[in-house]
């Protein structure tokens, strides 16, 4: 008898974020802090890939391709988000009060 | 925010490290093709990648990771290499067919370069819309 | 691509072999009628040559759980050896080599033999040039996937 597996329409949350989203202001730079350092985490994911296809460790190129793929877009993103945040924050320091 | 992890792009990426691991096992058996008593390996991947999607149908469902025998996790699935042991008709006891070979270095590579242009496609894709348009 | 097994270090192995494996068919070749004196250690005929094929097998060296674990290496000849059948002894007794009984001792090289050898090897040379192409056209592909 063949058993087909339950797909789930939604992917489960795990149980913190539901606590974070309670206290705003501090989740919110602790979401900065988690992105920041996911992005760091990516360059130096990167680099050392990079050194390890350097040395030999790494035979297949495309593993360094994506790797630096991952820290690159990741970057554009952080920029991106940057820009936003700075852009709200003038449109705000514009407002009459 | 994690751009990488669904579904699609994991299994792209793993289906590369499958590709550069056949490409490497057939090299393997060709230059071996003249090797007394040698045994050709093969690389079992795409089974292994439909049970982890969950396109096959599977014995248990698990709720805890210390059941067995449940599906494997897409990040863990792994492609994994067999040594053929069957004998052949060859009088040196050598298994290599060097025209299977052959035609399967043609197939793989075709398509690491269709799986490597899809990710390059889907690269860009995100990049467009992350930079809104600008690049 | 760095690193001594990568896919074109091990296709590279099988070029070496059988091109060493075609260099001693066509000295067997040459040497068809390099004569000798029938059981003279001091003139001996020449003696074909067999190269013996081994695979290379990589030691378990990798600590990352990432790599996949395949031996596989390549191919070498480990050594050459000369064939141990005993010479062919041709009645000849007007041949310099000739010994007291008219007998010549030529070499127990089979044309035939060596050709279908030679097309063999050369077949299997030709496989590895198109491994190597492979894996190269592969490579390039990788190359491309940050360009786009």
């Amino acid at each position: 008898m063949q058993i087909s597996p339950v797909e789930l329409a939604l992917p489960l949350q795990p149980a913190e974020t539901g606590g974070k989203q309670e206290n705003s202001s501090s989740s919110f730079a602790e979401m900065l802090n988690d992105s920041l350092k996911k992005l760091n985490d990516t360059k130096v994911n990167a680099d050392n890939m990079t050194i390890k296809y350097l040395t030999g460790e790494i035979q297949d190129f495309h593993q360094v391709a994506i790797a630096m793929q991952e820290a690159s877009l990741t970057m554009k993103l952080a920029v991106e988000v940057r820009n936003k945040i700075i852009e709200a924050y003038q449109e705000i320091s514009r407002m009459q009060v | 925010m994690d751009l990488f992890s669904n579904q699609v792009m994991v299994a792209l990426v793993k289906e590369l490290d499958a590709g550069t691991l056949r490409q490497r096992v057939m090299a393997n058996n060709i230059a071996n093709v003249n090797t007394p008593y040698f045994k050709k390996s093969t690389v079992e991947f795409d089974s292994l990648l439909k049970k982890a999607l969950g396109k096959e149908p599977v014995e248990m469902i698990t709720t805890d990771p210390r059941h067995f025998g449940g599906k494997p996790s897409l990040a863990e699935v792994r492609p994994e290499v067999h040594i053929d042991k069957t004998t052949t008709m060859r009088t040196d006891g050598n298994n290599v067919d060097i025209d299977e070979e052959m035609v399967n270095l043609a197939a793989n590579s075709m398509h690491y370069r269709a799986v490597a242009q899809e990710l390059s496609d889907r690269y860009s894709g995100l990049s467009y819309v992350i930079t809104g348009g600008k690049g | 691509m760095a690193g001594f097994f990568s896919s074109f270090a091990i296709s590279a192995t099988g070029l070496t072999a059988e091109r060493l494996r075609l260099d001693l068919i066509a000295n067997n070749i040459a040497n068809m009628n390099t004569t000798g004196r029938p059981d003279d250690p001091a003139n001996p005929p020449y003696r074909r040559k067999i190269p013996l094929f081994s695979q290379i097998l990589k030691q378990e060296e990798g600590t990352d759980v990432s790599q996949p674990r395949f031996k596989g290496a390549g191919v070498r000849v480990t050594r050459v050896v000369e064939d141990s059948n005993p010479p062919r002894l041709v009645y000849d007794p007007s041949h310099p080599d000739a010994d007291e009984r008219g007998y010549v001792a030529y070499p127990n090289i089979n044309i035939v033999n060596e050709m279908v050898n030679m097309i063999t090897a050369t077949r299997a040379y030709e496989a590895n040039v198109t491994a190597l192409n492979a894996a190269k056209d592969m490579a390039l592909k990788a190359l491309e996937i940050g360009r786009g």
